[in-house]
């Protein structure tokens, strides 16, 4: 029933994007199992089978997809679970296939200045920018994931740790800043 | 009879009134999870400022005289994954904010002081059970203190009177009585009474 009732709200949410929001497009079988909100004027793709969930106990977090540039990309990939997750885009942030992210965070930019005139850094470049997830990563719950971060395939990020550097495939990162357990 | 008094006169008019509430909330929690299955048992005076939320299918019990408190909007969160899960709680334990989510064991003794920290004994509360072996016990000793932000993990164990700071990580951990631990990870938990002796050297 649950399930049943994801499903309708994922399809319901697919259509209004279709209709209303041309800069998402939704492939198909999304479930939303809690709140997803899609927010900002950049592009925002979401893969096939893909579910949005809220953590349980924890009625007040739920999925943010933000963008706060034109510009701005955020692809999601295919089987992705989503457990409250926060993703905010300036620049471009990828995220493979079967990812489980559990009430972290992924942010590619220094917005959140105290001072007004840097409130968007202007020496932020793209490419230096960009936050890449591969395949199969699983992301721990309370950590973040910061600016021009790439992590390989299948590592995973145990909860509470500050991702500032690159993550080779297969590895287990924790702490902060995030270093690689033996 | 006189020193309860003198903690009246204490409180005041409007503390009394929110103790009061507390009380009458803390005993709504535990009517509650007492009709729902009685997996859940709560001690008497369990004094809920805060929100107390309890889901799962496992074992759960509060010893008496525990407080919970609304920490950076939120209350106390007890989530356990299988029916084999077990979390003990003990006496007199002021609980602000505290995330708990377990599959194995998770064990506080009495007196425990937490702020807004995250206990969690698997890596990924929502992935498949058969990716990691049995987690290993998470056993915190008596009048333990968890500071903010704290993250503690699979196979953690502090002995009593010890204080974890704000922010740090514990992954396969131990750390021995009266000490003071930070880092993150936590690297060598140094005795509290060492550290205090030092301060007064400088």
């Amino acid at each position: 029933m649950r399930d049943f009732i994801a499903l309708l709200r994922g399809s319901l949410f697919t259509l209004y994007c279709r209709a209303f929001k041309r800069n998402i497009s939704i492939g198909r079988g999304l479930r939303i199992y809690k709140r997803l909100s899609v927010t900002g004027p950049g592009r925002v793709e979401i893969g096939r089978n893909c579910s949005v969930f809220g953590m349980a106990g924890d009625s007040s977090q739920y999925t943010c997809l933000h963008t706060i540039d034109p510009g701005a990309l955020i692809i999601i990939g295919e089987n992705a679970r989503l457990y409250a997750a926060r993703i905010n885009a300036r620049f471009e942030i990828r995220i493979g296939n079967g990812v489980l992210m559990e009430e972290a965070g992924i942010i590619d930019t220094d917005f959140h200045s105290i001072e007004k005139d840097r409130a968007m850094p202007a020496d932020e470049k793209r490419d230096k920018c960009a936050v890449t997830l591969g395949d199969g990563v699983s992301v721990g719950s309370r950590s973040f994931i910061m600016k021009g971060v790439s992590i390989g395939d299948r590592a995973g990020v145990l909860p509470g740790s500050i991702v500032l550097t690159d993550v080779k495939a297969g590895s287990k990162v924790a702490g902060n800043p995030a270093k690689a357990l033996q | 009879m006189e020193r309860l008094l003198e903690k009246f006169r204490e409180l005041g008019p409007f503390g009394l009134a929110g103790m009061l509430t507390a009380l009458c909330r803390g005993l709504y929690y535990k009517l509650y999870f007492a009709a729902s299955g009685g997996r859940v048992r709560i001690g008497f005076p369990f004094y809920a400022y805060g929100t107390a939320v309890i889901t799962g299918p496992g074992r759960v019990t509060i010893g008496k005289n525990c407080a919970v408190f609304e920490n950076v909007f939120k209350g106390l969160t007890i989530q356990t994954l299988s029916e084999d899960a077990i979390v003990e709680i003990g006496d007199g334990c002021a609980l602000g904010g505290t995330t708990i989510r377990a599959r194995g064991r998770v064990v506080f003794g009495g007196k425990v002081m937490t702020a807004v920290c995250l206990v969690q004994d698997v890596s990924y509360v929502n992935a498949n059970s058969a990716d990691e072996g049995a987690p290993s016990p998470i056993v915190l000793g008596e009048n333990v203190w968890l500071g903010a932000d704290s993250v503690i993990l699979s196979g953690t164990r502090i002995a009593g009177h010890s204080v974890i700071s704000a922010g740090s990580f514990c992954m396969d951990a131990e750390v021995k009585e009266y000490c003071l631990a930070s880092g993150s990870p936590i690297k060598r938990p140094l005795p509290i009474e060492m550290i205090t002796k030092m301060r007064a050297r400088a």
